[in-house]
């Protein structure tokens, strides 16, 4: 009637320590009917090649104890409030359940959505169901798989929490049947893989199971009497054996961590959501950091570059530098004489026009002619005639008399100066 | 319920970019100690260097022919400086030259005085000047020797200033008194 299923499980290979790489093959469950269920009986039952076989180092030993040897009981505690709380309900486990507390083997299963517990201390999504069963009534098991074996159970799990490995995720809904103790069938939820109710009543009547069929993926978990409820189902249901239990059981704390905690062995941690946020920001901080080190790395190198290629260019560049400063030096010396003489313009142009300035009957006793002035002084019939004709001059300006004129037999004596005008004192430059 | 949830992962997942690109802006993701703009600067400003050194190179031939012409413009003035060791050799180069010139015209020079002005100039290439005084029949003779000063092609030469007495009334003939100063461009020393 009562099955055990022992599994040889998976065996995790990690790469550090954290991702999980192959499983290694899972064996199939043993199966042993009630009438050797007597703990010395049950490696002599066993094929000679059980008896003494390798489950191997890195593999797990996980024991999934059958659903009718346990007793479910709702509780308002989340998975982390589980793990807080966990001693505190041990100690007083005899009010949940009726089992001394040193003889109690309690396991943890976290329920969502709608068939979870109600409570008013939390959330509903929140809440899970206490699952517990005999130890002294596990223990010739334990020790049957331990002498076998050679090595300790690493797990033991409850039937419920085996579900969760199924692969029922893609499912929306999911109900599995299961033929607990004397006979009395019950109902296991699932959404998307994950448990929301357990042990609810289960009703052979043919317009639920119809709409059951309608709504629900729907499977049937091993009777150990070898009678099934498939037949009552128009397209029957989905029977799992032995095997899919045992691997369902050996994945459940793979696809499912944090959502159970084992009877006996370690509760696997739920997946740490913080990570990928994590991850990713520390991804973008390494984008940023590195951005501007690779940006200020390709600066660095083309620097090196255009480095090695003026080192190339040295020869001709020294060349050619000698060559232009040699240029520039001598055009430098050529603008400087050229500066230097520019305004060196003839001076016989000046004394000519000078000199038409003085009427036919006039003497002139003297002229100056400097860069900028022209000054002369003689006799003429009228000193003003010779200031106007020099006024009157394009070459000369701002006539004006130095002294006043001097009656003479012939006329008056002048004495006069003008400005030369800047276009006669630049004149064009000599070559 | 997901909607929220999603709009809270979205917003700050945003809030952490602004702070990131802030962060960036603010340099604060650069290690070394110039910074990425001094990188970039040194980076910009030695292949602005290697820009200019490949254009050097690749102007070699016409720098060259720059060159040969200014050699060739520079012999051709050169040609017209007084060239001597000294200013005082320059100075008396120049005024037995002047001398030579106006002795064509039948005339003597009476005084040829260097001009001084200001400090001693520096460098090879130096203006020299001289205070001449003759006298001349006539103020064409005077333009004359004013002409042929000026018209020296082998001398790069001016008159600065000139002053002439006469012929007024009150000269005799052959009064006319003539002052000048004439300038020149020396070279004092070698070649550089």
């Amino acid at each position: 009637m009562n099955q055990l299923f022992v599994q040889r499980t998976c065996g995790f290979i990690y790469r550090g320590g954290l991702q999980l790489v192959s499983v290694r093959g899972v064996r199939l469950a043993m199966r042993v009917t009630a009438s050797r269920l007597v703990p010395d009986a049950l490696a002599a039952s066993l094929d000679p090649g059980f008896e003494t076989f390798d489950p191997g180092e890195k593999s797990r030993i996980i024991l999934v104890c059958p659903s009718s040897w346990c007793a479910v009981q709702p509780i308002a505690l989340d998975a982390p409030g589980w793990s807080k709380a966990r001693d505190d309900v041990m100690a007083s486990i005899e009010s949940f359940f009726p089992l001394p507390a040193e003889d109690a083997l309690v396991g943890y299963l976290r329920s969502h959505g709608e068939y979870s517990v109600q409570s008013e201390e939390a959330p509903e999504s929140r809440c899970g169901y206490l699952i517990a069963a005999s130890r002294s009534r596990l223990k010739p098991w334990i020790d049957a798989i331990e002498r076998i074996t050679g090595r300790s159970v690493d797990e033991v799990i409850p039937m419920h929490a085996a579900l969760l490995g199924l692969g029922l995720q893609k499912r929306a809904r999911a109900q599995v049947l299961d033929a607990g103790a004397h006979g009395v069938r019950t109902l296991h939820i699932l959404e998307y893989g994950r448990v929301t109710a357990i042990e609810e009543p289960w009703s052979d009547d043919a317009q639920e199971r119809a709409s059951l069929m309608d709504e629900a993926f729907v499977a049937q978990l091993p009777c150990g009497t070898e009678t099934t409820v498939s037949g009552s189902f128009p397209n029957g249901a989905a029977e799992l054996t032995p095997a899919d239990v045992a691997l369902g059981g050996a994945l459940a704390s793979i696809v499912a961590p944090g959502e159970y905690a084992p009877m006996i062995g370690k509760r696997t941690g739920a997946p740490k959501r913080w990570l990928a946020p994590l991850a990713a920001a520390a991804i973008a901080v390494g984008v940023f950091w590195s951005a501007g080190i690779v940006v200020e790395s390709r600066f660095a190198s083309a620097s090196q570059q255009i480095a090695s290629a003026q080192q190339s260019l040295a020869d001709p560049l020294s060349e050619a530098e000698s060559v232009r400063s040699r240029a520039r030096a001598l055009i430098q010396r050529i603008e400087t004489v050229r500066a230097a003489s520019k305004d060196w313009n003839s001076v016989l142009p000046v004394l000519f026009e000078a000199q038409g300035a003085l009427p036919p009957d006039g003497y002139l006793y003297r002229i100056e002619v400097d860069q900028s002035r022209v000054k002369m002084a003689g006799e003429a019939r009228s000193a003003g005639d010779v200031l106007r004709q020099i006024e009157r001059s394009e070459v000369f300006h701002s006539a004006e008399r130095i002294s006043t004129a001097a009656p003479t037999p012939r006329g008056e004596t002048f004495d006069v100066q003008a400005q030369i005008r800047s276009a006669n004192k630049t004149g064009i430059p000599r070559p | 319920m997901m909607n929220e949830k999603r709009k809270r992962v979205i917003g700050g997942a945003v809030v952490f970019l602004m702070v990131l690109v802030f962060l960036d802006r603010s340099g604060a993701f650069i290690m070394s100690p110039g910074g990425l703009a001094s990188h970039r600067e040194a980076y910009i400003q030695q292949a602005a260097l290697y820009s200019a050194q490949r254009s050097l190179v690749e102007e070699r031939e016409m720098w060259s022919e720059v060159y040969d012409d200014a050699l060739y413009e520079w012999e051709r003035m050169r040609s017209t400086f007084v060239q001597a060791g000294t200013r005082e050799i320059a100075e008396e180069d120049l005024r037995e030259r002047i001398a030579r010139e106006i002795e064509d015209f039948g005339l003597i020079l009476a005084q040829a005085v260097p001009v001084r002005t200001g400090p001693a100039p520096e460098g090879p290439i130096q203006i020299i000047e001289l205070r001449l005084h003759f006298a001349a029949r006539d103020p064409m003779q005077v333009y004359s020797v004013i002409d042929r000063i000026e018209h020296m092609t082998d001398l790069r030469i001016g008159v600065v200033s000139v002053e002439i007495k006469g012929p007024g009334i009150k000269q005799l003939p052959e009064q006319v008194d003539a002052r000048m100063i004439i300038r020149a461009i020396a070279m004092i020393g070698r070649d550089f």
